[in-house]
């Protein structure tokens, strides 16, 4: 592996927040003061459940989404000061790619593989050389682990696993520093999971490329990250090494998150389940802790004041009065 | 075939076991389409006892949903059953007209379909949609009704059923939703509940929250529930058997301590080391090499899975096998574990 310092962050999310207004005093708090950082080559896991704001913190990562506060520290710039309008001409542009989540709907049904790898080194890398990019694209192709016989043709002509590619190889076209993916496997059938996988581990390995891998299928990230940023309702409540997070989760909402993976040993073994819905994310009590209600162990102190972050073990965060 | 023979090719039988709720034999289906006849199902048997949960396991394609749909006879109109029988509770599902499955559909037997929001009606409110089928089946009336679907919907504890009863689909979460489908699914507190991936596209919270309610009310009730996945490591945890289908074909049937801890069937086998869940490292995880074969193709080999298999030899291409019982519970269909 290129052993890239890991001791100065790559990217610095700092206090970043994304709140959307709703209606007259209504504000929706989906990305509420998320601070993280992830290191060169380092993969990161974003879990949480559906409307935790984990899609909207990774598009505004990614700047495709503009952030209403907060810093996000990308090597010695700050990127939150650029528009995303703009940054999408911007020549950093292509330092931060991200691999969406269905490849159906992410590829252009009128360009041939070919084209959309192409398209990528034309506007992010200034290639115009038609051999050169045909080189390059190749290139990619077979880092992709996808025959270069089948980049003339279109998504429909492809199936499943080899659009997840096609999208892979397009990330990677401009040399990104940071890969977001978002949810790259969940379309995909078991039997396509594991290669696609393993095809990720392989491409960090080689490329030294940084994952923020937003999944909310939990196994995938205890095998694929390093380390683990669990979110619920806009906050971060817990965040440290994987391997460590998913032994022995420390924050009840984490607790709830790992039990319910399934688990063919805990037959019939009543796990301790969340109970309920979640609280509106529309005009949140800036006091209380946002899983305050379906929380197993609430306490009134948990509606009056919310903790932020704290070391627990090295390098391991939580945001709770009991862990 | 009548049901008598049903039961004697149960390996079961012997054990003195009671004829089964659902007991499907020799099953085959095909698709008539343009591009030629599409082999969906072939030879499956399987049978569901009172009160049991039966796992259906298998990648896309692999003909659990169409399976399902057989058995309620909503199948597509280019499906055309070739062989076999299919048995309700003394009832020829098959041979059934229209008029007399509908009786039994949302009463006797019920589904649950992937993707609750499109599942539902978009433009009733939820209490409504749960009248529509107690005024069909149960035979409830005026003000009963009400009260009736908020019982429904109180089962399946939604909270605060009085006011969601009011709402429509839209207003609810995706969670939410499938549980007002498992509720107009319970209303009649049918026998047969066919689950087809309830879960899909759900948070792993709400996931387990409703797989603890549908295995919980199946207990309550001795519902049997046949719970089509392709996550295999849910039918373990919660099924009591487990059936993996590939291409078509019921490649084994067992327990399912028995089927996740020794697998017989080279395809079984495979899809257990596929998953990440049993994996201790993504280079520990052994991918499914190939794709399923073209279920169109004229001459496809009798075992379906050999273009596929590890282990294949030249007798998988040419011999016809039937399911080998490896004990009495136990069934699978490979060369490899027959001999």
């Amino acid at each position: 592996m290129n052993a890239p310092d890991r001791n100065i962050p790559l990217l610095r999310v700092q206090r970043l927040q994304k709140h959307f207004k709703v209606g007259r005093n209504a504000m929706l708090h989906a990305v509420d003061d998320i601070s993280f950082d992830i290191a060169p080559g380092e993969s990161v896991g974003l879990v949480g459940e559906s409307g935790c704001g984990k899609s909207t913190l990774s598009r505004v990562i990614a700047r495709l989404a503009d952030p209403t506060g907060g810093a996000l520290q990308f090597e010695d710039v700050d990127l939150a000061a650029h528009p995303a309008a703009k940054f999408a001409r911007d020549a950093r542009r292509g330092v931060i790619q991200m691999v969406f989540q269905d490849a159906n709907d992410s590829l252009n049904p009128r360009y041939t593989a070919f084209d959309t790898i192409a398209e990528s080194l034309r506007l992010l890398v200034g290639m115009k050389d038609a051999a050169q990019i045909k080189a390059r694209v190749e290139e990619l192709a077979t880092w992709v682990g996808l025959p270069v016989d089948l980049l003339s043709r279109y998504p429909h002509q492809l199936s499943g696993g080899q659009k997840a590619r096609v999208g892979i190889a397009r990330a990677l076209a401009p040399s990104p520093r940071l890969l977001i993916l978002d949810e790259p496997t969940a379309a995909l059938d078991v039997s396509v999971q594991a290669t696609v996988l393993q095809l990720l581990a392989e491409l960090r390995d080689r490329l030294g490329v940084a994952y923020l891998f937003v999944s909310h299928d939990l196994n995938v990230v205890r095998l694929l990250c390093d380390r683990v940023v669990v979110m619920y309702l806009g906050k971060v409540v817990e965040e440290g090494p994987a391997a460590e997070v998913f032994r022995a989760p420390r924050h009840p909402y984490t607790q709830a998150l790992v039990a319910a993976i399934p688990d063919p040993d805990a037959r019939g073994r009543k796990s301790a389940r969340a109970e309920g819905e979640p609280r509106s994310p529309i005009n949140p009590d800036p006091r209380a802790c946002r899983f305050h209600g379906r929380c197993p162990r609430g306490e009134p102190k948990c509606e009056l004041t919310l903790l932020d972050l704290k070391e627990v073990a090295p390098a391991h965060r939580v945001a709770c009065h009991f862990a | 075939m009548s049901p008598e023979t049903i039961i004697h090719t149960d390996p079961r039988a012997a054990a003195n076991v009671p004829p089964p709720l659902l007991g499907v034999d020799g099953l085959s289906l095909e698709f008539r389409t343009r591009s030629g006849v599409v082999r969906a199902l072939e030879d499956v048997s399987l049978s569901l006892q009172k009160g049991e949960l039966l796992g259906v396991v298998g990648e896309s394609g692999s003909g659990k949903s169409v399976f399902a749909y057989a058995m309620l006879g909503i199948s597509d109109a280019a499906a055309k059953i070739t062989r076999g029988t299919a048995v309700f509770d003394g009832m020829d599902l098959l041979g059934a007209t229209e008029r007399e499955l509908r009786e039994i559909r949302g009463r006797e037997v019920s589904m649950i379909f992937q993707s609750p929001r499109t599942s539902l009606n978009p433009i009733r409110k939820v209490g409504h949609q749960i009248e529509d089928v107690l005024r069909r089946h149960a035979a409830v009336r005026g003000q009963d009704l009400r009260e009736r679907a908020i019982d429904c919907l109180k089962r399946v504890r939604i909270p605060d059923p009085a006011r969601r009863y009011e709402a429509y689909p839209f207003e609810l979460s995706g969670g939410m939703c499938q549980r007002i489908l498992i509720a107009l699914a319970l209303a009649c507190q049918p026998s047969l509940l066919i689950a087809d991936e309830p879960t899909t596209g759900l948070d792993v919270t709400t996931q387990a929250a409703i797989m603890d309610l549908i295995v919980e009310l199946a207990h309550e009730r001795q519902m049997a529930t046949l719970l089509i996945t392709h996550d295999l490591a849910m039918a373990a945890q919660y099924c009591d058997r487990i059936a993996v289908m590939h291409a078509g074909h019921v490649v084994e049937v067992g327990s399912a301590q028995v089927v996740l801890h020794q697998p017989q069937h080279p395809y079984t086998a495979r899809l257990i080391a596929s998953t990440p869940h049993t994996a201790d490292s993504i280079a520990a995880m052994q991918p499914i090499p190939g794709s399923l074969p073209d279920l169109r193709a004229a001459r496809l080999p009798p075992c379906r899975y050999s273009a596929r298999c590890e282990y294949r030899t030249e007798r998988c291409d040419t011999e016809a096998l039937p399911a080998v019982p490896i004990d009495a519970t136990h069934s699978v269909r490979c060369w490899r574990a027959a001999a």
